[in-house]
């Protein structure tokens, strides 16, 4: 029906300002950009998180003179694995300060020398010590991630060494600061990757530098260096369907985009167009996905494709995850089997019910008990990566006072299971209550599958060997339980990962005197925590 | 007045025009990271007399930008088709080794009409096809474009009437030329660099692509070159 742009790197940068619709959050969101404190945002895939930080780029650029502003994407195709524990921190760094020497070269401060130019070798000693020192900076950092000689990390230029040089670089062009914007997650699945990429973050802070970047709802791993509420400026990047400006801000995103043919066909179907905007949950990519793809602006198209792209198309984004990031394969599709085969199901029930009661109650919420298993919540921060889910709140009181977190499912997930969903959308929003929703308990069984993560690895052999080396590591390497959990483990003969891992629960209790169903809870999911790193690396 | 006196006084005007062309545009930076661009992407290039072709386009670009910052347009945008002349050429030679090796010995000339022929040009699609197919949906665009801006710089090559008007017949400041020219130059690097995509990026091993992260920040819009360099979808 229409080409609309999905993707905020599909557009010119040149034409970012004309496309954007901005609300009160939004301004908000930018005016923490633009501000000397570093600033995370965070929010599933598109959100509009990049677009967020192109628009502050640009008004950084166009409005700030005495900055500078420069644009990070760490795509990570040419990774290579060296024996540098710290490769990925140098890498980002390296790629940092080669886009502000590129950033630099297009303000004119700084002449690439070594490139074709009329001078002749005379002019070459000319070049700025500062600008040869950043470059040896970056060919040392480089030397040490692509593995081209022996790296000898010790002798590696410090994080101090690089402040200074950006420091002098200011000072010398009257810049009073530096702004990064870090796009693209690419360690978004590596614990170990993330914990480097926040320590950069943080050694990078300076008076002279502010560091921005997009994260996704799953990002945990900030390391011992790292707490976002205290080390930044925290943004959520959640666009409420309660919001009372919610649909002129979606309308004016697709109008933006749209030709006068898909204008005038939303304006004469506005009830179809707040049922599709309704069930993006928030998410313009799949609302101008969903528009994009009718092949007519009328209600049995638009009923089609609910049913369509929200029962099915929806998932295939999360189960290809599994396929590039096959250490969680198991856990991704498990996500999807729950929500579609219990989360999803018990809101439609709990639906129906008040439905029949002629209750005016209706929900897209449901609540998870605190203390579920590990991989119960790893699967759960995987699909608030997609954004088929969305944490409302934590330390939620449910059912016997019992505490919890309580979870969005997308509304059009919801929605399509109705034979007819634009028409049962106005009802089904009319009485949303976020204080309604399915409970999941501490135990519930569709969880059993998964309990155990060892048993659920799948991979070629050199993947099973790793494995079987840390299997063999003592339990002393697990940094969640305390010193008395791991005597007591020992005491009962539980030496290895491995011993652990080959217990159920309801053995540790059994084995193991003072331990209940608590404590036996957190030494499983110390072990799982301890696996599930080694699977996203 | 002497001749040398007459060249001083001209040196004179010409360097009041140099001082205000700096002054006034901040296009400079970005004109002298294009051309740096055309030459780090020539590093990456195998065959040794395609890249000394290209590391002379960068040469001409780098030109082209100072005869049009101390006041001499008409010899800037003949210097800019030069470079848009000799950039096509590079890529047209790499698949025609005779005719390279002619132009190489005098013999025979850059012919913009056959390097932009429709059927076997570097933006045809036999051409894409054979080297980037994934970008060969966005050729005719990138030749039409070409064209066009051809014609425009080669009307002051040939001395068109409008021109005259433009770069004017003594040399003076003139914000508009230099806008325009400016403009030119941005649209001359642009298609170079998509040319040198379509003929060369997938012969550069994928270590070497963050030589020219430059690329994926000119064409992250384009989503074959942006999955190239690890982007996403």
């Amino acid at each position: 029906m229409a080409n609309f742009y999905l993707r905020t790197e599909s557009i010119k940068p040149e034409e970012i300002m004309d496309l954007s619709v901005l609300n009160q959050s939004d301004n908000d969101i930018i005016s923490s950009l633009l501000s000397s404190e570093p600033c995370l945002i965070e929010g599933s895939r598109g959100t509009g998180k990049s677009f967020l930080m192109r628009v502050a780029e640009i008004k950084i650029e166009n409005e700030v003179k005495d900055t500078l502003p420069v644009f990070i994407s760490f795509n990570i195709s040419s990774l290579i694995n060296t024996t540098d524990p710290l490769q990925f921190y140098h890498w980002m760094l390296a790629k940092t300060l080669k886009a502000l020497l590129n950033n630099l070269r297009k303000r004119g401060l700084f002449v690439s020398i070594h490139s074709a130019n009329l001078l002749s070798n005379d002019g070459h000693e000319k070049e700025d010590e500062i600008e040869k020192d950043l470059k040896s900076i970056i060919k040392d950092f480089e030397n040490s991630y692509k593995g081209n000689a022996d790296i000898k990390v010790d002798v590696l230029p410090d994080i101090e060494d690089v402040k200074e040089a950006i420091e002098t670089i200011c000072k010398e062009n009257n810049l009073s600061r530096i702004y990064f914007f870090f796009d693209e997650a690419a360690h978004v699945f590596r614990p170990e990757q993330q914990r480097q990429s926040f320590s950069l973050y943080k050694d990078l802070r300076s008076p002279y530098i502010t560091c921005n970047g997009a994260i996704y709802p799953g990002t945990t791993h900030y390391g011992d260096s790292f707490e976002p509420t205290h080390d930044c400026i925290f943004k959520k990047l959640d666009r409420n369907i309660k919001d009372s400006d919610y649909l002129s801000y979606f309308k004016n995103i697709v109008y933006n985009q749209a030709d006068e043919g898909i204008k005038s066909a939303i304006d004469n179907n506005v009830g179809l167009f707040i049922s599709l905007a309704l069930c993006s949950g928030g998410n313009p990519r799949m609302l101008l996905k969903t528009i994009q793809d009718l092949p007519k602006f009328n209600s049995t198209s638009v009923n089609q494709l609910i049913k369509e792209f929200y029962r099915a198309q929806i998932w295939s984004e999360h189960t290809e995850l599994g396929e590039k990031y096959k250490g969680h394969k198991t856990l991704i599709d498990w996500g999807r089997d729950f929500l579609e085969n219990n989360v999803i199901p018990s809101i439609q029930r709990y639906n129906d019910n008040r439905k029949d009661k002629t209750l005016n109650e209706s929900t897209i919420y449901f609540w998870i008990h605190k203390d579920v298993p590990e991989t119960v919540k790893e699967a759960l921060r995987l699909l608030t990566y997609t954004g088929i889910i969305r944490k409302t709140d934590s330390s939620v009181r449910a059912t016997r006072s019992e505490l919890g977190t309580r979870y969005e499912v997308k509304y059009g997930c919801v929605l399509a299971l109705q034979s007819n969903p634009t028409n049962d959308s106005k009802n089904l929003f009319d009485h949303l209550s976020i204080k309604k929703f399915p409970e999941f308990g501490k135990s519930y069984l569709a969880y059993d599958s998964i309990a155990n993560l060892k048993d659920t690895i799948e991979g070629d052999e050199n993947y099973k060997e790793s494995l079987q080396t840390l299997l063999k590591k003592p339990i002393t390497v697990l940094e969640l339980l305390t010193g008395w959990q791991k005597e007591k483990l020992n005491e009962a003969g539980i030496i290895t990962l491995e011993d652990l891992y080959s217990k159920s629960e309801a053995e540790l209790i059994e084995k193991i005197y003072q331990v209940g169903p608590v404590r036996a809870r957190i030494m499983k999911n110390a072990a799982n925590a301890e696996l599930l790193e080694y699977l996203s690396g | 007045m002497k001749i040398s006196e007459y060249l001083e006084n001209i040196n004179l005007e010409s360097q009041k025009i140099f001082a205000q062309s700096i002054s006034e545009n901040e296009e400079f930076g970005q004109a002298h990271h294009l051309s740096s661009c055309i030459f780090e992407f020539s590093e990456n290039i195998l065959d040794y007399n395609e890249k000394e072709m290209l590391k002379k386009v960068s040469t001409q670009l780098e030109s082209s930008m100072m005869s049009l910052a101390l006041g001499f347009y008409r010899q800037a945008f003949y210097t800019l088709r030069l470079s848009f002349e000799m950039g096509m050429g590079a890529a047209y030679f790499s698949t025609n080794k005779m005719e390279h090796s002619e132009w190489i010995q005098g013999k025979s000339d850059i012919i913009w009409s056959k390097m932009l022929d429709v059927e076997s040009g570097v933006l045809s699609s036999r051409f894409s096809d054979a080297f980037y197919p994934e970008l060969s949906h966005l050729v005719k665009d990138y030749r039409e474009k070409s064209n066009i801006l051809y014609r425009q710089l080669s009307e002051f090559v040939h001395g068109n009437y409008e021109t005259w008007s433009k770069s004017g017949m003594q040399i003076q400041y003139n914000k508009n030329t230099v806008t325009e020219y400016f403009s030119q130059y941005r649209e001359v690097v642009g298609i170079l660099l998509f040319v040198l995509c379509i003929r060369y990026l997938k012969t550069i091993p994928k270590s070497n692509l963050e030589s020219i992260e430059f690329v994926s920040d000119e064409f992250k819009h384009i989503e074959a070159i942006r999955i190239h360099f690890g982007g996403p979808k």
